[in-house]
């Protein structure tokens, strides 16, 4: 088995030396083209981690009526972390909220004095599990909350989280269209490098025919060497990339320091790295399969 | 080894190019399958490599219906039959080890093995000195015995060659017809399409004329259907009762 495919690639090797700038200009295409889907999938893959990394920060307020009972909160407290959307719940008294608001703006202590009592409701603060949450679950658990006598209101950013996951949606609807033109022109050009590569060697696939080569033997070369560029078109987009993301973080951090810290900036991940670069080889492949169909279909 | 039962072959309709053309070569026999320009020997050569399928008619090849063979059995039955041009069909980018080389490399065959029986049949063929020359380097004769030491390198069972002293100087020609008769001499079935014939007169081989796409003369079976042409290539009564002995 080793020695035929040694012999195949080989064959590969030196049908690629044999039309070098053919090749090289595939390579060069299939880079731009892999480097086009990379940059949008590294912008993407950030503001999505962004995006996600709050969207599973999510609280829930459940504001309580005046009349409710630490009781009753308890109660209520108890009743939902039965959910599995809810992972933990937690009391805050009309007094703690006072404190908070004064610790947030301290400011405005004279504004409180003026009242004739705290007008700072208590509240139950639900921690949610983020592997549940999503926009329908939320909206039942805050219906449900404001059904319940004690409960005068149930807020988690209603406004915000829809924009999010809108947002995010739209991302990876983005990213699978480019993923779908990048696997479409990784097909085209490699089938048509090979398509030429095929007619240019019409003669010497007849005379392999002739002494009785069997199609498996003409094609495997070939689907190496579309193999080989899909790969390296990959791998040179991913080095790339590496490169333009190394010197674009310097220029980056101020921009990306805002109000709520520095937002860390990430590079794809190993199994990102690999799977486009499989990808790439595969496609490739690919590419030169539909190519030899062709020819046979015409030769 | 070579049957052929009423087989017609037409590319086009009312345009055959083969017409009801009968034909029984054994083990072993050299035949020169003869005729003028267009009367349907190439495309016979065609059918019994497996190139095209007939029309109509049963071909046997090795016992094997040529009709049914498919994609994946022709190679194999290929690999037993050895072929030559009149324009030798020699890969310019490779040397003549390689061209050769290459009925070995399609059954993978292990590369000191490839390198040693390359050699041999170079000497075979008067090369050996010629081994790392490229085709344009050679004279037309050469790139012939390279075309006939690829062909019978696999030790084929059938050698078919058309007009393959077609474009060589007489001298040529007969080096290369003594190379087919020594293949004939080692048990391989012959068949050679040639218009020229000087080739097979005095051989005392069987010889086949195609006119027209159909088979007017057999020299085996005494069938003569010739027309009398201006052409100067019909043989005497003398040799076609003195064919095959």
């Amino acid at each position: 088995m080793m020695r035929p495919l040694i012999y195949f690639v080989m064959k590969a090797l030196k049908s690629i030396k044999r039309t070098p700038a053919l090749t090289a200009a595939t390579v060069g295409m299939l880079t731009v083209i892999f480097l086009l889907f990379n940059g949008f999938a590294l912008i993407s893959h950030n503001v999505s981690t962004q995006a996600e990394r709050w969207i599973s920060s999510v609280r829930m307020t459940a504001f309580l009526e005046n009349s409710a009972t630490p009781e009753d909160a308890q109660r209520i407290a108890a009743e939902f972390t039965k959910r599995p959307l809810v992972t933990g719940a937690f009391y805050v008294t009309q007094q703690e909220a006072e404190d908070r608001f004064l610790g947030n703006f301290p400011g405005s202590k004279n504004i409180l004095e003026g009242l004739p009592k705290n007008p700072l409701p208590s509240s139950l603060e639900l921690e949610l599990n983020p592997e549940n949450i999503d926009i329908a679950s939320l909206e039942q658990l805050a219906s449900d909350m404001e059904k319940l006598p004690e409960v005068e209101e149930a807020l988690y950013g209603r406004e915000l989280f829809s924009k999010l996951t809108a947002f995010v949606s739209i991302l990876r609807l983005m990213g699978l269209m480019i993923g779908l033109a990048l696997v479409v022109a990784t097909l085209f050009l490699t089938a048509n490098t090979i398509r030429l590569s095929l007619y240019a060697r019409r003669e010497e696939i007849g005379i392999l025919q002739l002494v009785g080569a069997t199609r498996w033997f003409i094609r495997w070369p070939y689907l190496i060497e579309g193999l080989l560029q899909g790969f390296l078109g990959a791998a040179f987009s991913i080095l790339i990339t590496w490169l333009l993301f190394r010197a674009s973080l310097g220029p980056l951090a101020d921009v990306l320091t805002g109000p709520f810290g520095q937002i860390e900036l990430q590079f794809f991940d190993p199994l990102f790295i690999s799977k486009e670069i499989l990808a790439g080889a595969f496609l490739g492949t690919l590419g030169s399969f539909l190519a030899l169909g062709r020819f046979w279909r015409t030769a | 080894m070579i049957q052929m039962f009423h087989v017609s072959k037409s590319y086009q309709k009312d345009n055959p190019i083969l017409v009801d053309v009968n034909l029984n070569i054994e083990k072993g026999d050299f035949v020169y399958l003869t005729g003028p320009s267009g009367a349907g020997k190439t495309t016979l050569l065609k059918l019994l490599f497996c190139e095209i399928a007939p029309s109509s008619g049963q071909v046997l090849v090795m016992g094997r219906n040529v009709s049914r063979t498919t994609d994946r059995t022709v190679p194999y039955m290929r690999r037993k039959i050895g072929v030559v041009f009149q324009n030798f069909r020699l890969l310019p980018n490779r040397t003549v080890t390689e061209n050769v080389a290459l009925a070995l490399e399609v059954l993978y065959l292990p590369q000191k093995w490839i390198d040693k029986t390359v050699q041999v049949m170079l000497k075979r063929v008067g090369l050996t000195h010629r081994a790392k020359a490229y085709p344009e380097q050679l004279s037309g004769g050469e790139q012939q015995r390279v075309a006939i030491a690829r062909a019978l390198i696999n030790d084929p069972i059938i050698l078919l060659a058309d007009e393959p002293t077609g474009n060589l100087d007489e001298e040529t020609t007969k080096d290369i017809m003594g190379l087919f008769n020594d293949a004939s001499a080692r048990g391989t079935t012959v068949l050679l399409a040639t218009h020229d014939p000087r080739l097979y007169m005095k051989t005392g081989r069987r010889v086949v004329r195609l006119e027209n796409g159909r088979a007017v003369y057999d020299s085996e079976l005494k069938l003569d259907q010739r027309t009398p042409t201006a052409d100067g290539l019909i043989l005497g009564r003398r040799e076609m009762d003195g064919g095959r002995r």
